[in-house]
């Protein structure tokens, strides 16, 4: 579950000339007038949302209105300003695949890498390591250094190391299938088990159809903070992505 | 109790990361590992031309061996601190995208340069033995403790100017370029190349201000027989080099505390 409490997060945006540190040796007072001038822009504003267990919630808004923000939030890889956010259980997050990837070391390496930092044991990886390169489709290079493999097979394996972080939560922003289509296929049967097996996911997409498809809660982020909340079937199933056009 | 959470919590995190980063550094290279030796061997190959050969500061076995040790301390300091500075900014894109201790990049920065440290003093040891005619009678429990104690306060001074180092970079990009120069001016300012002849009244003073210096005369203590033992019984030197590492540590904690949650913005 994933309790989300008046949240408020914002950015400052250096949209203005920023001061050096010179400017500050030469002249302190007007370095702190100028660094005041920098305008904040509020991404996230008071935000309250309960994803209960087995929840899909579908975030959904413009380019720039803190999708990603929130993403990050609740993987817990930056904190709000303001408010509390409450997770009961295992997140996984699939915000960019292969983050800790390194071209020069060998695929089993990267396993072992990627898999401990998203919180699986080294023996539990070891003990996976075949499966992982399997599903990946990529036994025989398990030995291969990472620059030789394609950008499709970096991403097939990168998916796979990530999936088998067993988790409670997953968070997956716009990655949702990668590879070919056969691999595609796979990647959405991992999705169906996820939601067969009640599992609490975030999603954050531009597509509609799978909103209305999968959604039990749409997050819809306006910008500058604002947001609407829906629950209802009902409007979950007549929601359209005009009012996004409209305020682009 | 705080650190045993953070151990248990993040021990396989550290040792594969470390681990990996260590293997990167030689991957592809002819030589690999013996790269981690070679380079200190070499940089006291050079200091002891110049200092031994045509300065005449010092000459003999022991002299070697006392550089030599110095040479892998600097170098175990030098590339923590170095790797460590950077640890934030160069694993952004995993820092910003999968939830992680941030204690765990400095320190793992740390145990990078402790398995090349390892290494090197491993190397150096048997160097020890077969060269220096008193090193079996210098094992004993009081100096092997000496030895341990001092190695525990240089690794508390390096992973406490780690965080500092590397969440202020994150921020001031200037650091990174001082740190260089302190380095380059270090070297010479610390107990190394030779002795430094620090007048009795200054003594506390100069080993709290360079807070490397003491626990590497110490460690010499504990390898060298006929090593000067003034600074192991100066009381004062162990309160304030104790006092200044918590002060130092209590920095790193405000530091930490203070950036941890906004840190990955800045990335």
């Amino acid at each position: 579950m994933i309790k989300i409490n008046n949240v408020h997060k914002s950015y400052k945006a250096y949209t203005v000339h920023t001061n050096t540190f010179k400017s500050f040796l030469i002249n302190k007072k007007k370095y702190f007038s100028e660094k005041r001038k920098i305008p904040i822009l509020c991404v996230i504003n008071n935000l309250s949302v309960t994803i209960q267990e087995g929840d899909v919630l579908c975030v959904v808004g413009k380019n720039g209105s803190g999708k990603s923000t929130l993403a990050k939030l609740i993987a817990g890889t930056s904190a709000p300003e303001k408010g509390v956010i409450q997770i009961t259980g295992k997140v996984v997050p699939f915000l960019e695949l292969g983050v800790a990837f390194s071209n020069e070391l060998n695929g089993r390496d990267n396993a072992l890498l990627n898999g401990v930092l998203l919180g699986m044991s080294r023996s539990y990886i070891e003990k996976k390591m075949v499966d992982i390169f399997e599903f990946a489709e990529i036994r025989e290079f398990i030995n291969t250094p990472l620059k030789y493999y394609s950008s499709g097979m970096q991403m097939r394996l990168a998916f796979s190391i990530a999936m088998h972080a067993s988790g409670d939560i997953y968070i997956f922003d716009e990655i949702l299938a990668v590879g070919d289509e056969s691999f595609i296929k796979k990647c959405l049967n991992f999705f169906v088990e996820l939601l067969a097996n009640k599992k609490t996911i975030v999603f954050i997409t531009h597509n509609l159809d799978f909103v209305k498809e999968h959604a039990t809660k749409i997050l819809y982020l306006h910008g500058e903070g604002d947001y609407s909340l829906i629950e209802s079937q009902s409007e979950i199933e007549g929601f359209s992505f005009e009012p996004i056009i409209s305020n682009q | 109790m705080k650190i045993h959470k953070f151990v248990k919590g993040n021990k396989e995190k550290l040792i594969i990361m470390s681990a990996m980063d260590l293997k990167l550094r030689y991957q592809n290279s002819l030589i690999g590992f013996l790269w981690s030796f070679l380079k200190p061997m070499m940089q006291f190959g050079v200091y002891y031309t110049v200092f031994a050969l045509i300065l005449n500061l010092g000459s003999g076995y022991e002299y070697a061996l006392q550089l030599f040790f110095g040479v892998i301390i600097w170098t175990f300091f030098a590339e923590s601190t170095s790797i460590g500075l950077n640890s934030f900014v160069s694993k952004a894109p995993i820092i910003s995208k999968i939830r992680v201790d941030k204690l765990v990049p400095p320190v793992s920065a740390f145990i990078t340069a402790l398995l090349s440290f390892c290494i090197n003093f491993i190397i150096f040891y048997m160097f020890y033995l077969f060269i220096y005619t008193d090193a079996l009678s210098q094992v004993s429990l009081s100096n092997y403790s000496l030895f341990m104690a001092s190695l525990i306060q240089i690794s508390i001074l390096i992973i406490s100017l780690n965080i500092i180092l590397s969440f202020s970079y994150v921020f001031f990009r200037d650091i990174q370029q001082i740190w260089e120069i302190v380095l380059m001016y270090g070297v010479f300012l610390t107990p190394i190349l030779y002795k430094i002849p620090i007048p009795e009244d200054y003594q506390v003073l100069y080993y709290t201000v360079n807070p490397l210096a003491f626990p590497l005369e110490n460690m010499k203590v504990a390898l060298f027989s006929d090593y000067s033992t003034v600074l192991i019984y100066n009381l004062n030197i162990w309160v304030a080099h104790t006092f200044f590492l918590l002060i130092l540590i209590y920095f790193s904690y405000l530091v930490k505390r203070k950036f941890e949650n906004n840190i990955v913005d800045y990335l």
